[in-house]
């Protein structure tokens, strides 16, 4: 069953990330999630604004991202579009995670995080817009 | 995310209480790095009621472990619900930090 979609227009800056939280977790709630669903789709959401206000919009915080959330069956889904140039982060290399601490890099770990804790990850480039989609198993 | 200090059978003790989101970090940074900046040298983090944590948290960590590192120092984790130490096994920082089960075990260790 797929019932109602939830679109949220974001400013291009970090302090939206708490507000898209608070929606994720009460629309977790309506629909009976997991915490381990809800917690997976917060911090993947996470990571995606980061990259898109960091590098896509390189830190202009007078753009916009839209997302949207809605279920599908028993999974949950969610979109994250900006209108910053093409870029694909699901492209981006794995980092080396057994590597020593003071050999290791921060970059690519968000990545990382959202291709492993996702079920399903997804890029396209639609007209002017960038378009990552993401997918978890919810109950 | 509220962030709390004690004196602990000698060591230092940070406690976080809710979400190390990317906001959350940017503080916690900086508390961090004052009390690495103040000479403190064994820092032990209580994770015990902290929900949530993404990279701009484990980030934090690095920093903080890469500076006590270099002066001889050391961190140390305990108290992670499954969540959190899943976001450590992925990213492999489980490798690189001494985690504990509790905040009793990180104390006596």
């Amino acid at each position: 069953m797929t019932d109602e979609k939830i679109s949220i227009k974001l400013e291009s800056k970090v302090s939206e990330i708490g507000r898209l939280s608070e929606i994720v977790n009460e629309f977790g709630q309506n629909h009976q999630l997991t915490d381990d669903c809800l917690f997976a789709v917060n911090l993947a959401l996470e990571e995606i604004l980061i990259n898109v206000i960091k590098h896509g919009y390189d830190n202009n915080s007078d753009r916009e991202i839209q997302v949207r959330i809605w279920m599908s069956d028993d999974e949950l889904r969610a979109e994250v579009e900006d209108d910053a140039p093409e870029f694909n982060p699901l492209e981006l290399d794995a980092p080396d995670i057994t590597k020593p601490l003071e050999e290791r890099e921060i970059g690519g770990l968000g990545v990382h995080l959202v291709r492993t804790m996702m079920d399903r990850a997804e890029y396209k480039r639609e007209g002017q817009k960038n378009i990552l989609s993401i997918a978890k198993k919810g109950r | 995310m509220e962030i709390t200090q004690e004196r602990f059978a000698g060591k230092t003790v940070i406690h976080l209480d809710g979400s190390l989101d990317i906001g959350a970090s940017e503080v916690l940074e900086k508390n961090l790095g004052s009390l690495i900046d103040s000479g403190e040298k064994t820092l032990i983090v209580d994770f015990a009621k902290l929900i949530y944590i993404s990279s701009s948290g484990l980030r934090v960590f690095m920093t903080a472990a890469n500076r006590l590192v270099a002066e001889k120092g050391s961190i140390a984790l305990c108290g992670m619900n499954d969540q959190i130490k899943k976001v450590f096994e992925i990213t492999g920082f489980t490798r690189i930090f001494s985690i504990f089960p509790t905040l009793a075990d990180a104390v006596s260790a």
